[in-house]
C-alpha cells in the first residue's frame, strides 16, 4: 500500500470517528424534552375561501390536495376548528402561528385575539414571513378558534403551517430545538464573517492578499444572516418586523459575491466574459431589489430570476473546477480556496433544484430538507476557510525549509558555489540606494573556455570550482562573491577600507598556485581588478565595476 | 495616494461595523417592545425557615450564609396589580428543589427529582406559569438547598407576560449567547480537522490544547448564563458543562503553555497539564458517584491555578525581546506565532479578575447572583480574536511564501534570456528522467560564433543570436522534450526513447533551420552539437557521463570544421 493511500485511509477513518464521537456527544448532550406535550393543530379545519368553496376537515399538510383552488392576492382565507380539551392541562396555553405571505386575523369565539400586517396589506407593502405567540386567556376546550388570512402573494396556500398548543416556554424552546442546526450554524458564519470582515479591512491596506479574505468574510457573514432569517430564527436576537426582506437579500446578494470571490481567488482567464458575466447579473440582482422596494415585484416572486443566475454562477464555478482538474492545478492553496465555492455551489444546486422539481410537481413550499442542504453548503464555506487555515499552518514549516532551498538555487551558482548575476543585481540595487562607501574587486578566469575546448566542460567546470571556493571561502567577512559571467567575478566589499581585498587578490593566487600543483593540466591566468566608491563621483555600482574593469583589462593587457 | 484611499476606507468600514455590532448587540434598539409591563417583586414577601419567619421584605437582599444541604425556606406573597394575560413569575434557582403554589394549588416544580435522589440540582431560570384569575391570589415558592452553600440570598424574582420575560432573558445574554456558540463550534470545528494536523506535524498537538481552551471558555459562557437550557431540557447538564469547563481551563492552559515555552518552563507545565487532567477526571468520577459534587470543590483548584500561572508570568517578564530588524523583516510571522500566547494571557487574567469578583460579590456585598462573567466573556472572544488574527496572518504569509517561491523558482529555474531551463533546473530534470528512462539521447549545442565580452554592442549582438537560436529550440523540439540553456552559448536537448534515425532526421532539419536564421547583413548563427545515447555511458552517474560525451562529440565537430582551439576563447 502507498504511503499516500495509507495517510487518506487515515485521515479519512480518523475524522468520520471524530464526526462520529463529536455528533455523539452533541446528541447525548442535547437531549431535549418539553415540560408538557405540544399539540400540533393539523387535523379538523374548516377551510373558507372569499368568493369560492367550503371545505370540511380539512388536514394542513394535505390542504393543497383537498383545496383545489389557486389563492390571488387580496383573497381571504379562512380556518376555523375547535379548541381540544387537552388544553386543560395547561395552566397556560399558549399557541404558535407562522403565517408567510399574508396578514392575519384570530378569534377566540368571536373575540379577534390577534392581528398582524393589516397596515402593510393596505399600503400593498411586502408582508414576509412571521411568528405569533397566541395567547389564550380563558380558554375551554370546545372553543372556536378561527384564523382569517389576507393574503398577500399569489399562490400561498403551500405556505400556511399547522399551528402548535402548548406552554410558551415549550414552544419557544422546541422552535429552537427544531431548528438547532440552522441556529448555530447561522450564528457562527455570522461572527467568524464579522471577525474576518474586521481583520481583512484592517489588513487590506497593508496587505493585498487579503482581497480574497475580505470577499469571504462578507459571503460567510451574508449567508449566515440569511441562514437565520429564513428560518425566521434572527427575531430571537433582532427584532426588525423586516425579517424576510432580509432574507431575500442576502439570498440575491450571493451570485454578484461569489462572482467577486470567484475574481479574487481564482483570476479567470477569460476576463472580459467573466466581467460581463457578473456585471450582468449584479445589475440584475440590484433591479430585482429596487423591484421589491418599490412594491413593483417582490423578492418572493422574482425568485426563479434568481436560481437562473445562481445556476449561472454554478455553471462558472464547476468550469474552473474542471479546468484546475484538466491543468492538474492541485497546490494545497488553489484547492482549498476553490473547495469552498465548489461545496457550496453544490449544495446550493442540490437545494435549488430540489426546490424546482418538487415546488413544480408537488406545489409543496421548499421543505427543511432543502433549507438544511443550503444550510450545510454554508457551513462548508466556513468550514473550508478554516481548514485551509489549517492546512497552511502544518504546511507552512516544510514551505519555509523548500522555500530556503530555493533561495539558494535562484541566488547561488552551483558550480562555483558563487552568488549569481541575480544576487549581484539585487546587493547592487541595495547598494546604490544605501549610498554608503564600498568597493569591488573584478576578476576574471583566463584559460577557461581553452580548458573546456581541450579537456572538456568537465574540466572546466573543476577549475570554476577551485577558483569560485577560493574567492568565495577568502572574501572578507563584510564582502561576499559573485559569478557575473561565464569566467567573470566580483567581490563586494561593504566599505571602503584599504587592504582586505589586496588580501583577497593575494589569497587566491595563491589558492590558484596550489591548484596548479594538484591539476597541472588546468591551465589558466587569473586577472585583478579593484576600484572603491570614494574614486569616483556619485558612485554607483555599475561605475565601480566599470572602474574596476578597466584597471582589470590594464593589468590583463 | 492609492493606499492612503484604501486604508482610509478600511477605517471607515471598520468604524461602521464595529458601530453597527455595538449598535445591535449591546443596544436596545432591536429589542422586541414588551406587550405588557414587566414588574420586579422586589416588596411584600414573607420568608419562612424551618417553620420560623423572618422579618423580609426584599429576598434578593437578603444574605444567607452557611446554607445546608436540605435547607427549606418558604417564600410567600400576595398577587396584585392588574392582570397580565400568559403571566409567569421569573428567578435563578441555585442548586436547589423549587415547588410553587397559587392558592395551594401546585403550578411549578423543579430540581424535586436530583435533590431526592442525592444527585446535583442545576443553576436554571425559572419560569412559574400564573393562571388567568392569579390577581389576589397567594403565591408560595418552596426552595430547598441541594448542596452545601447552594446560595446566599433567593431571587430577585420578576412578574411579567412569558414572551416579554424571555424576549428579556435573551437580551440580557447576546453578548455570551453569540460569541459562547461561536466559541464552541469554532473549538469543535478544530477538533474535526485534527487529525490531519497530527499527520502533518505533531507539533500540532498545542493547537489541541488551544482549542480545548476555546471550547471551554464557550461552553463555561453559554453554561454560566444557562444557555445551554435553550437546547437541553435538562438544568443538571448545564450545570454539569459550567464546572467541567472550569476545570478544562487550566488542563488546556497548562497543555498549551507545555509547548508554547522551552527548557524548564515548557517541562513545569508538562507537570502541571498532567496533574490537572488527573484533578479533572477524578472530579468528575466523584461527581458522577455522587460522593463529591463538582461544585463542592473549586477552592482547591482556584489555590492550584495561582500557583501554576506564577512560572508562566514570571517567563514573560524574562523572556527576550524580539529584536526589531527581525520584527520588520518578519512582521508577519513573528505576530503570528505569538498572539495565541497572548490572548491565552489575557483570557486567563480576565478569568481570575472575574473569579475575585465573584468571591468579591459573594462574600463582601452579599449579591451572588449580581455576578456576572463579562471579563472572562471577554477574554473569551480575545482568545479566538488572537487565534484568527494569528491564522490569517500565517495564512497570508504563506501565501506571500508561495508567490516568491513563483518568482524565484523562475529566477532558480528558467534562463531569462530565453525563457529556457537553466543548467540547475535541466541537471535535476535530467536526474529526474535518467531514474524513470530506459534510454534517452543528449544533445549539447555550442554556437560557434557568440562571446560575451565587455563590450555591451558586442553582448547585444550575442544575445539576439542566443534568442534566435533559443527559438529555432523550440520550433523543432516538442514540449515533452527537455530543453535548456546550460552556459552562455551553450544548449542541450535531452529527448526520451528516440531512435537514432529519427533524431538524425530532427537534427538535419534543425541544421537546416538554423542556417536559415538571419539578423542582419551576412551575419548568421553558426553552431556545432554533439549526440549521446545514455545507453552508450554507464553507471555511476550516467547522465553526467552522457553530457561529457555529447560535449565531447560537439568539440570533435567543431574541430572538424576547422575551428581551431581558442578560435572562440578570448
Amino acid at each position: 500500500m502507498s504511503d499516500k493511500l495509507a495517510r487518506a485511509i487515515y485521515l479519512t477513518i480518523a475524522t468520520l470517528a471524530t464526526l462520529v464521537v463529536i455528533v455523539l456527544f452533541v446528541a447525548f448532550l442535547f437531549r431535549f424534552e418539553p415540560g408538557s406535550p405540544i399539540i400540533t393543530l393539523n387535523n379538523g379545519w374548516k377551510v373558507e375561501i372569499q368568493d369560492g368553496k367550503t371545505y370540511e376537515n380539512v388536514s394542513i399538510d394535505d390542504i393543497r390536495t383537498d383545496v383545489k383552488e389557486t389563492l390571488k392576492r387580496g383573497q381571504k382565507l379562512t380556518l376555523t376548528r375547535t379548541i381540544p380539551p387537552a388544553v386543560r392541562n395547561y395552566v397556560t396555553p399558549c399557541i404558535r402561528l407562522r403565517v408567510n405571505y399574508s396578514a392575519v386575523d384570530v378569534f377566540l369565539e368571536d373575540g379577534r385575539i390577534l392581528s398582524m400586517e393589516k397596515n402593510k396589506l393596505v399600503r400593498g407593502k411586502f408582508i414576509g414571513s412571521y411568528d405569533n405567540y397566541i395567547d389564550l386567556p380563558n380558554v375551554k376546550p370546545g372553543d372556536e378558534f378561527r384564523i382569517e388570512y389576507f393574503i398577500s402573494e399569489d399562490d400561498i396556500l403551500p405556505d400556511i403551517v399547522a399551528p402548535e398548543l402548548g406552554y410558551y416556554m415549550d414552544l419557544q424552546l422546541m422552535f429552537l430545538r427544531k431548528y438547532n442546526y440552522p441556529l448555530i450554524c447561522g450564528v457562527f458564519l455570522c461572527i467568524f464573517g464579522l471577525f474576518f470582515l474586521i481583520l481583512s479591512l484592517i489588513l487590506a491596506p497593508v496587505l493585498p492578499e487579503a482581497m480574497g479574505q475580505l470577499v469571504s468574510s462578507i459571503l460567510c457573514l451574508v449567508s449566515g444572516t440569511w441562514v437565520l432569517t429564513t428560518h425566521n430564527l434572527s427575531p430571537v436576537f433582532f427584532h426588525t418586523g423586516h425579517t424576510t426582506d432580509v432574507e431575500y437579500v442576502c439570498f440575491f446578494m450571493l451570485v454578484p459575491l461569489m462572482y467577486l470571490l470567484l475574481w479574487f481567488i481564482h483570476p479567470p482567464k477569460r476576463k472580459k466574459i467573466f466581467a460581463m458575466l457578473s456585471i450582468a447579473s449584479t445589475l440584475i440582482v440590484a433591479a430585482l431589489y429596487v423591484l421589491h422596494f418599490t412594491d413593483t415585484a417582490h423578492m418572493s416572486e422574482t425568485r426563479p430570476v434568481f436560481f437562473a443566475l445562481a445556476l449561472i454562477v454554478v455553471g462558472v464555478v464547476a468550469y474552473d473546477v474542471i479546468q484546475d482538474i484538466k491543468e492538474r492545478r492541485f497546490d494545497i492553496t488553489n484547492v482549498m480556496q476553490m473547495m469552498g465555492p465548489a461545496l457550496f455551489c453544490l449544495c446550493g444546486t442540490i437545494a435549488m433544484v430540489s426546490y424546482m422539481v418538487v415546488g413544480y410537481m408537488t406545489h409543496q413550499s421548499p421543505s427543511d430538507v432543502m433549507l438544511l442542504f443550503f444550510t450545510t453548503g454554508c457551513s462548508m464555506f466556513s468550514t473550508t476557510s478554516l481548514l485551509l487555515y489549517f492546512l497552511l499552518l502544518s504546511e507552512t514549516d516544510n514551505r519555509r525549509k523548500a522555500f530556503r532551498q530555493l533561495n539558494q538555487k535562484a541566488y547561488v551558482d552551483p558550480t562555483t558555489g558563487a552568488f549569481n548575476l541575480n544576487y549581484y543585481e539585487e546587493t547592487a540595487a541595495k547598494l546604490d540606494s544605501a549610498r554608503s562607501g564600498f568597493a569591488i574587486l573584478a576578476m576574471d578566469l583566463g584559460g577557461l573556455n581553452m580548458t573546456n575546448e581541450l579537456k572538456g566542460h568537465g574540466a572546466g567546470d573543476r577549475l570554476l570550482k577551485a577558483f569560485g571556493n577560493a574567492a568565495t571561502i577568502d572574501a572578507p567577512d563584510n564582502a561576499s562573491a559573485y559569478r557575473l559571467g561565464n569566467d567573470k567575478f566580483a567581490i563586494i566589499m561593504k566599505d571602503n577600507k584599504r587592504g582586505p581585498l589586496e588580501a583577497v587578490v593575494q589569497k587566491i593566487k595563491k589558492a590558484m598556485l596550489i591548484l596548479d600543483y594538484n591539476e597541472p593540466d588546468l591551465p589558466h591566468q587569473v586577472f585583478f581588478g579593484i576600484a572603491y566608491s570614494d574614486e569616483v563621483q556619485d558612485p554607483t555600482t555599475e561605475k565601480v565595476l566599470a572602474l574596476a574593469k578597466t584597471r582589470l583589462q590594464r593589468s590583463s593587457s | 495616494m492609492k493606499r492612503s484611499l484604501v486604508t482610509w476606507l478600511g477605517i471607515i468600514g471598520v468604524t461602521l461595523i464595529i458601530g453597527l455590532g455595538i449598535f445591535m448587540v449591546a443596544g436596545n434598539s432591536f429589542n422586541p417592545p414588551d406587550k405588557y409591563p414587566i414588574k420586579e417583586l422586589t416588596t411584600g414577601w414573607t420568608l419562612y425557615h424551618d417553620g420560623k419567619e423572618l422579618k423580609i421584605d426584599d429576598p434578593s437582599k437578603l444574605y444567607l450564609s452557611g446554607v445546608k444541604l436540605g435547607d427549606r425556606f418558604v417564600l410567600e406573597r400576595m398577587l396584585t396589580g392588574s392582570k397580565i394575560p400568559n403571566a409567569a413569575v421569573y428567578f435563578r434557582s441555585l442548586q436547589s428543589m423549587v415547588r410553587a403554589y397559587v392558592s395551594d394549588e401546585l403550578v411549578f416544580r423543579q430540581g424535586v427529582e436530583a435533590v431526592e435522589n442525592g444527585r446535583m440540582p442545576g443553576r436554571t431560570i425559572c419560569y412559574i406559569p400564573l393562571p388567568d384569575r392569579y390577581v389576589g391570589k397567594t403565591l408560595r415558592i418552596e426552595i430547598t438547598a441541594g448542596e452545601p452553600g447552594a446560595f446566599t440570598n433567593l431571587g430577585p424574582f420578576t412578574l411579567g407576560n412569558q414572551e416579554d420575560l424571555f424576549h428579556e432573558f435573551i437580551s440580557e445574554r447576546q453578548l455570551p449567547y453569540l460569541f459562547g456558540t461561536f466559541l464552541t463550534i469554532f473549538a469543535l470545528l478544530q477538533f474535526l480537522l485534527f487529525p490531519y494536523l497530527v499527520i502533518r506535524n505533531r507539533k500540532m498537538l498545542q493547537q489541541f490544547f488551544s482549542a480545548l481552551l476555546v471550547l471551554a471558555a464557550g461552553t463555561y459562557m453559554l453554561a454560566f448564563y444557562n444557555l445551554f437550557n435553550l437546547y437541553i431540557s435538562d438544568p443538571e447538564m448545564n450545570t454539569l458543562l459550567e464546572f467541567a469547563s472550569i476545570y478544562a481551563i487550566p488542563v488546556a492552559v497548562s497543555g498549551y503553555l507545555q509547548f508554547e515555552l522551552s527548557g524548564n518552563y515548557g517541562r513545569i507545565y508538562n507537570r502541571f497539564t498532567i496533574l490537572n487532567f488527573l484533578l479533572w477526571i477524578v472530579v468528575v468520577v466523584l461527581h458522577f458517584m455522587n460522593i463529591v459534587h463538582i461544585s463542592q470543590s473549586l477552592m482547591p483548584m482556584y489555590v492550584l491555578c495561582v500557583v501554576e500561572i506564577i512560572p508562566f508570568f514570571r517567563y514573560l517578564l524574562k523572556r527576550p525581546r524580539i529584536k526589531k530588524e527581525k520584527l520588520r523583516e518578519n512582521w508577519l510571522d513573528e505576530i503570528a506565532a505569538r498572539l495565541p500566547a497572548l490572548g491565552m494571557a489575557i483570557f486567563t487574567s480576565a478569568s481570575f479578575l472575574d473569579m475575585i469578583y465573584f468571591l468579591y460579590m459573594r462574600d463582601i456585598k452579599h449579591d451572588e447572583t449580581g455576578a456576572t462573567i463579562i471579563l472572562t466573556t471577554a477574554g473569551g472572544m480575545v482568545l479566538a480574536v488572537c487565534q484568527m488574527v494569528s491564522f490569517e496572518l500565517q495564512g497570508i504569509s504563506f501565501l506571500r511564501t508561495e508567490e516568491n517561491r513563483r518568482r524565484l523558482t523562475e529566477k532558480a529555474y528558467i534562463d531569462p534570456l530565453t525563457g529556457l531551463y537553466n543548467r540547475a533546473m535541466f541537471s535535476n530534470e535530467m536526474d529526474a528522467l535518467d531514474a524513470e528512462s530506459s534510454e534517452y539521447a543528449y544533445i549539447c549545442f555550442d554556437l560557434d560564433d557568440v562571446e560575451y565580452t565587455d563590450n555591451k554592442r558586442e553582448n547585444k549582438k550575442a544575445d539576439k543570436k542566443v534568442c534566435a537560436f533559443a527559438s529555432a529550440l523550440r520550433d523543432t523540439f516538442n514540449e515533452t522534450d527537455l530543453v535548456g540553456r546550460v552556459g552562455d552559448n551553450e544548449f542541450a536537448v535531452v529527448i526520451d526513447g528516440i531512435g537514432r534515425s529519427r533524431l538524425s532526421g530532427i537534427l538535419h532539419d534543425f541544421a537546416e533551420k538554423v542556417s536559415r536564421i538571419k539578423l542582419g547583413k551576412d551575419t548568421g548563427v553558426e553552431m556545432s552539437y554533439g549526440v549521446a545515447y545514455s545507453s552508450e555511458c554507464s553507471e555511476p552517474n550516467r547522465p553526467y557521463n552522457t553530457y561529457i560525451l555529447s560535449d565531447s562529440r560537439m568539440y570533435e565537430m567543431k574541430h572538424a570544421k576547422g575551428l581551431k582551439r581558442g578560435d572562440d576563447d578570448e
